[in-house]
């Protein structure tokens, strides 16, 4: 009654907070990218980042030129591919130095001459005379690297190679410039095709700006099959306003936490605007049958009547619908520990929509409904005899059917078969299979697939441990070695490495004899190879196979398919075949776009099993307390075995692949085919209650619910089956056709499984409740205590944390620079104000695996320390080396490593701060944006994992402000074991002392011990970047030196 | 030199580093001492003393240095304690890109065990000082050392060492009188070493050899009055070789080290003959929480060609049997024992407690707590005592009379 007295109130708060909310859904963000699609932490992912990093490989496409007839040596032919080269190079987001092409700056011909190299482009114009194109053909047959790759081995297909970065206004972006380059230079005498990453995710990003009509149109069908429904003004809008608004809650609320959406998950709002008119409609059902009955009971004055049938609506189904409500909002919210971010996100995203959902209708629509003026009586009378009625008699029926021994045998068969189904599942989560196969995209990666090596790249890195380490002759042979493995594979199109190269190089500076078609035999002829090419050609010619110091190579691979199995197959047997061929130190891993379906494929069979089982533990336990049995919970389940089962095996049966979009089919389904079963058995006991005979009663409840679930299925169907109508799009063809399939199986369930079962079995929960109204208000507590606490462990955010891990990563290389010197003063102050002043010179030296750093430090005062000299040598993965020299002692003496904990010198930074604390050993999570004294910061909590972190480190939460620029952390406040406060740290005058990788350094350091009231200032003077300094500072016998 | 020079060179000193303190990397420190007693065996009650401590360095050229260390003491009590100086490194070091050439007076201290190193025979040490930090009483030698680095942490080193500088050691014995001028420091060419090292990477470790004189010397007889024995120590040549290595493992430290010293057999007196001895040493250390570090330490040395002093029939002979026995700690055949060190420090290393012990299965230990607090940069007061238990056929039981407690003001600047 509360909300019917105090209406305008609630309309009012209400209202302010939708624009509260609303406020910032322009700052909602929509991204594909891939950082969003892939499980980050699969090791097919880590190597494939390393790479990009390392290489600058990201997003490749490719572009072919195929006349009609004859081969590629013909003007037309060669003209278009210079256009075309050009035309790329300058295209928006492409890596221009990557651009590959016979007509690219950057692809040589390799030639040996008398004299010796002969280095130079393929081609600056179109050969004029048949000398000219004589002398492209010796060039492309002499230079064998390049066949399959930018030639066919027909020699009738050329190719553009390119590579982009990601882009504002996204890959549709890219695409769109690719296919106007190839519009541009259509010609009806040759062919051009596009293929790679950037033309899938651009025509994924075009296909998701259908939802600017499918969403409209869903909303407009949904409405309509309302007023079928009940043929009033209200039946039609009144859900719909709680659909709108659930799904602005739900935008608004991610706009705030700042969580994106993404291209895979733009169907979400129909999903909310399905579930959300669904609970309206249940609540609306009910509304008019209190108000029918008032009015037969000859109250008279409508206006009270209209209240009175709110306030008992709310106060009959209120409860009903908070319980089913939070058990799809729960279902959806568990999609949060998936391991992929786009995933996560729709379950945010759903999830909260539910709970919008009820909350508006709870409060704002009983609201709106009191103030609106009641409805006529002829609005309230249904039509004696619908199409929902006879649907009804129908499903009595079949219901009846079942306990017989037909309908077991019958439900037993259904059950096989579609368990069968199951069976038969497949996972192809290949960006391809998102479009028909004769959708001309695929048909045109066919064709390229075809012509060339393949269009989907697998890259084999190999790190030499140290700077010109892959100059080694024996690392280059087994490198050879497993190429021609490769070679050998028939998955494989086309490999590339420097290993061809310098074949190439070889055989070319001995006049092109054929003998000295291999590697050159020692390191000195390899690095003179490499220097006589450098003569003539470009020096980052080489930049897409080896790195700038020769430590890191990569293999190219070139595929012709990306099954996830067989690239899983491959991998694995490149490691075995490496293991026992590469020097010792070196290392070898496989990463590239082609194994990103892989990485998804292990996650979605691994995680989409324990998704389901995670999702049917949660409404079994929820919906068992809530209806005080077990055996209650699994009624309420067993429409959702059904329904999984059907979408599983009907997904078995007609071959559609579990994909990124329908993994989370199961999830959608059972999620909404979960309120049915609630709301009809709350309905059945209510009706029971009133003394009438299980079977009465069951039929009365369908007449109520019954009809209402039907209502709700129907909805949700025909919003969904607006998705079907993006025919092309596979994504939302299987998730309209899906969805729809198991609306009908979760709703045919409910209503006809269901009650069979309950009329044959007659449990306590349905027919004999102790009480019906109980709102029970200890449950209903308890599902929201469980609601809230999935809330915020949702609320903890691992697509937060995936991001604060990312930034505690930089913050922890941000300062690791290839080598410093620097003086430093160290001043140390107690509570009664009293100094120590300490100077030290230090020099530091990153080591070869680009993490760990030589530190070496001379104390240069007071004269206690003076000459004291320590040099440690870090290890991530172990305890760091110590050596410390005393000019007392007069030798050097090696150290057991420090406990991370203990103070570094006597100053209140422990050694664990000065070397950094393993990001891998704390739960980070942004709590909030900030500014600090100018400074744009991300404010992070990291949490220790695990008691041993705590002991270690000293300390069991950091809460740290992290620049957003410099990922420098500009104050950190330390909590100890206990979780109280223990320390400040701020770091001031930070500086970019290293431009070309991005690192920065802070010049001052001060920290508070606020257990003590001991403070601590180190300053850094005279530092210089110092990247070449010798190892041999860096040694015992450079410690003893005065 | 006469002590007052000492003093004279120290303000000469000081005025050189203030003169060129941007030449000069120099340190000095005024060091003020008294304790419960000498350390001279005499039980008497009281003794202290005032020393001056100066380590300076300059670069003569970009691959010459030049380092001076030493100090003058002067005894505090009624001239009971003599005044000394100490000029313990004078060195020329010159240096390339992989080899070091040092000529001069320097400290050569070898070992990578804790406190107690059964190589590190090299350097002579005075254990009469009344300085409080074992590194103190080293004496350095006049050294000519050649290092090459040999890449990958390894390097040897070779030495000539034509100065012997020996162990200064407490001596009292009733109707004995020790004649230290003929041990006292002085030329002999014939001594030499060479060492095999390696530092970084998993294991330190090095082998070393050195042939040369004993440090300690044995007793022999110089004349006999009737008042009493003059006794001198001898200083006979020996070989060590030796070896050590030093390892992290799991947050814990281990170290090993060894030496086998072998004499030369040309000395028909049993007492006077050097004993073939193996000494060694394998430890294990451990930083725990709350900056406490712990050390304890296996011992055990052998000697091969062990004369009970007991079964030496002529009184004289024995009692010179047992003195030479436990100077130099061999008065068993094998002698059994450990060390443990513990140090802890709080309030930013403001304050420092350690505590150092070794004990001998024949029942001898030295027990000595320390104590350091840093009033500030420049001042630190100490207080500690050792305190020496065991019979007097033990090494460390001879020396109970030389239990202390003392403490110490140091100035540093």
């Amino acid at each position: 009654m509360f909300i019917t007295r105090h209406s305008k109130l609630i309309i009012t708060l209400f209202l302010l907070v939708t624009v509260v909310l609303c406020s910032r859904i322009g700052h909602l963000v929509i991204v594909i990218d891939s950082d969003e699609i892939l499980p980050q932490n699969h090791p097919f992912v880590v190597v494939t980042k390393r790479i990009e990093k390392i290489f600058g490989n990201q997003f490749s496409a490719i572009l072919t030129i195929t006349p009609h007839e004859g081969d590629m040596f013909q003007p037309k032919v060669i003209d278009t591919l210079i256009k075309v080269t050009r035309a790329i190079e300058t295209a928006p987001g492409v890596v221009r130095t990557n651009v590959a092409s016979l007509a690219a700056h950057k692809i040589k011909a390799i030639g040996g001459t008398v004299d010796g190299l002969d280095v130079h482009p393929f081609l600056d114009s179109s050969p004029s005379s048949a000398a000219e194109w004589q002398t492209l053909r010796d060039r492309i047959d002499a230079n064998p690297v390049l066949t399959d790759l930018l030639v066919s081995r027909d020699r009738r297909t050329v190719s553009v190679i390119a590579e982009f970065h990601k882009v504002p206004g996204g890959f549709r972006v890219i695409e769109s410039n690719l296919r106007t380059i190839v519009a541009t230079n259509h010609d009806a005498a040759i062919d051009i095709d596009l293929a790679g990453f950037p033309i899938y995710l651009g025509m994924i990003e075009r296909y998701s700006d259908q939802m600017g009509i499918l969403f409209p149109l869903a909303v407009l069908l949904i409405g309509l099959l309302h007023w079928e429904a009940f043929r009033t003004g209200q039946g039609f809008l009144l859900p719909l306003v709680t659909a709108l608004l659930a799904v602005a809650w739900a935008m608004g609320i991610m706009s705030w936490a700042g969580v994106a959406l993404d291209a895979f998950n733009v169907t979400t709002p129909i999903l909310i605007l399905a579930i959300a008119a669904g609970h309206a409609v249940q609540i609306l059902k009910r509304y008019y049958e209190e108000f029918e009955q008032l009015i037969a009971r000859d109250t008279t004055d409508l206006r009270m009547a209209n209240r009175q049938a709110v306030a008992n609506t709310l106060q009959r189904v209120g409860p009903v619908m908070v319980a089913a409500g939070s058990i799809a909002a729960a279902s959806f919210l568990s999609l949060w520990f998936f391991p992929v971010r786009t995933i996560q996100s729709f379950g945010l995203f759903t999830g909260l929509g539910i709970l919008g959902a009820l909350v508006i209708e709870l409060t704002f629509i009983p609201a709106l409904r009191s103030v609106l003026p009641p409805p006529r009586l002829k609005q309230t009378a249904l039509p004696k005899i619908t199409i929902w009625d006879r649907l009804i008699q129908q499903l009595d029926r079949l219901r009846d059917l079942l306990p017989t021994r037909q309908g077991v045998v019958g439900l037993l068969v259904l059950v096989a078969i579609l368990g069968s189904g199951v069976a038969l599942l497949q996972v192809d989560v290949s960006m391809r299979n998102y479009f028909r196969t004769n959708n001309p995209a695929r048909l045109e990666d066919a064709a390229i697939n075809q012509k060339l090596g393949g269009t989907n790249t697998l890259y084999v890195l190999i790190d030499g441990g140290k700077p010109d380490a892959i100059k080694d002759p024996a690392l280059l042979r087994a490198m050879a070695e497993v190429q021609t493995f490769l070679d050998h594979e028939p998955l494989v199109g086309k490999t590339l490495s420097l290993v061809d190269y310098l074949r190439r190089i070889h055989r070319a500076a001995h006049e092109d004899q054929a003998e000295f078609d291999r590697l050159p035999a020692t390191r000195d002829e390899n690095a003179q190879y490499l220097l006589l090419y450098s003569l003539s050609g470009d020096p980052g010619d080489f930049d897409n196979v080896v790195d700038y110091d020769y430590r890191h190579a990569v293999i190219q691979v070139f595929l012709h398919q990306d099954n996830a199995a067989l690239i899983h197959d491959l991998a694995a047997r490149v490691q075995v075949i490496a293991r026992d061929r590469l020097p010792h130190g070196v290392t070898l891993s496989v990463g590239g776009n082609v194994t990103s379906p892989a990485a998804l494929n292990d996650v979605l069979v691994h995680a989409k099993l324990i998704n389901i089982f995670q999702i049917a533990a949660m409404v079994f336990i929820l919906a068992s307390l809530l209806l005080r049995s077990p055996m209650a919970g699994l009624v309420v389940m067993l429409p959702l075995v059904m329904t999984v089962l059907v979408l599983m095996g009907g997904m078995g049966w007609l071959g559609v692949p579990l994909s990124l979009t329908t993994s989370t089919l199961a999830a959608q389904a059972m999620g909404i085919g979960a309120d049915f079963v609630i709301y009809f058995i709350y309905r059945l006991r209510e009706q029971a209650s009133t003394g009438l005979s299980p079977r009465a009663a069951v039929h009365a409840t369908m007449q109520s619910a019954g009809k209402a679930i039907l209502f709700v299925a129907s909805a949700v169907t025909v919003g969904y089956a607006v998705l079907i109508l993006s025919w092309d799009y596979l994504t939302f063809y299987w998730m309209g056709s899906m969805i729809c399939i198991a609306m009908m199986i979760a709703s045919l369930t409910a209503l006809t499984l269901v009650p069979a079962l309950l009329l044959v079995w007659e449990p306590a929960f349905a027919f004999r409740p102790g009480t019906i109204s109980s709102a029970p208000a200890s449950r209903i507590a308890l599902m929201v205590a469980l609601l809230a606490t999935l809330t915020a462990l949702a609320m903890t955010s691992p697509a937060q944390a995936d991001d604060a891990v990312a930034i505690m990563e930089r913050n922890n290389m941000t300062n690791r620079l290839l080598g410093s010197t620097a003086d430093a003063t160290f001043t140390l102050t107690n509570n009664t104000g009293q100094e120590r002043v300490r100077q030290t010179t230090t020099m530091t030296k990153l080591l070869p695996n680009g993490i760990d750093t030589m530190r070496f430090t001379r104390f240069l005062s007071p004269a206690d320390v003076k000459g004291t000299t320590t040099l440690t040598i870090e290890h991530t993965d172990g305890d760091d080396d110590i050596w410390i020299y005393l000019p007392a002692t007069h030798k050097v003496r090696r150290l057991v490593a420090s406990n991370k904990r203990d103070s570094y010198v006597g100053t209140d930074f422990t050694y664990g701060d000065i070397i950094g604390h393993r990001v891998a050993d704390w739960h980070h999570q942004i709590l909030r944006e900030e500014t600090l004294d100018g400074t744009p910061c991300h404010v992070i909590e990291s949490r220790a994992k695990s008691p041993e972190v705590v002991s270690h480190s000293g300390y069991a939460r950091r809460l740290q402000w992290i620049a957003k620029d410099s990922a420098v952390a500009v104050k950190a406040e330390m909590f100890d074991p206990a979780d109280q406060p223990f320390k400040v740290f701020l770091t001031s005058d930070i500086q970019q002392v290293d431009p070309q990788h991005n690192r920065w350094q802070a010049m001052r350091f001060e920290a508070k011990n606020l257990q003590t009231g001991h403070r601590t200032v180190i300053q850094l003077t005279k530092f210089r970047l110092a990247p070449n300094l010798s190892e041999d500072l860096f040694t015992t016998r450079a410690m003893e030196r005065d | 030199m006469p002590r007052h020079a000492g003093w004279l060179l120290v303000c000469v000193l000081l005025v050189i580093k203030d003169a060129s303190a941007d030449d000069w990397q120099a340190d000095t420190s005024w060091r003020l001492g008294v304790a419960s007693s000498d350390r001279a065996l005499n039980n008497r009650f009281g003794a202290g003393a005032g020393s001056a401590w100066l380590r300076a360095g300059t670069n003569l050229t970009p691959v010459l240095d030049l380092h001076l260390e030493g100090w003058v003491a002067e005894s505090l009590i009624d001239g009971r304690g003599d005044g000394k100086m100490e000029l313990r490194e004078a060195r020329l070091r010159w240096h390339g890109e992989h080899t070091d050439l040092t000529l001069g007076r320097q400290i050569l201290a070898w070992g990578r065990a804790d406190k107690i190193n059964p190589t590190d025979i090299l350097a002579g040490r005075d254990l009469t000082l009344m300085f409080f930090d074992d590194d103190d009483q080293r004496r350095g030698s006049l050294t000519l050392a050649l290092d090459r680095d040999l890449g990958s942490g390894l390097r040897w080193s070779a030495y000539w060492l034509p100065e012997l500088r020996p162990n200064v050691l407490p001596f009292r014995a009733s109707g004995f009188k020790l004649e230290e001028s003929e041990s006292a420091s002085h030329f002999d060419p014939v001594q030499y070493a060479l060492k095999l090292d390696h530092s970084g990477g998993a294991v330190d470790w090095s082998l070393s050899w050195f042939e040369g004189l004993d440090r300690t010397g044995r007793l022999q007889v110089k004349e006999i009055t009737s008042s009493s024995v003059k006794l001198v120590p001898k200083h006979r040549p020996l070989r060590m070789v030796g070896a050590d290595a030093a390892t992290t493992w799991q947050g814990y430290g281990l170290r090993v080290e060894v030496a086998h010293v072998m004499p030369h057999r040309d000395d028909t007196i049993i007492s006077n003959r050097e004993r073939e001895q193996t000494f060694g040493v394998v430890g294990v250390d451990h930083n725990l929480p709350d900056d406490l570090y712990a050390n304890l330490q296996a011992i055990v040395r052998h000697t091969w060609d062990h004369v009970d002093y007991q079964n030496v029939a002529d009184p004289l002979d024995r009692a010179i049997a047992l003195m030479n026995d436990v100077r130099n700690g061999q008065t068993r055949a094998t002698q059994y024992g450990c060390s443990f060190y513990l140090k802890k420090t709080w309030d930013n290393e403001t304050l420092q407690a350690d505590l150092f012990s070794v004990y001998f299965a024949e029942g001898d230990y030295l027990l000595r707590p320390k104590m350091h607090y840093k009033l500030n940069d420049a001042v630190r007061i100490s207080l500690g005592a050792e305190r020496f238990r065991g019979n007097n056929d033990t090494q460390l039981g001879a020396l109970r009379h030389n239990s202390l407690v003392f403490s110490e003001i140091r100035y540093g600047f």
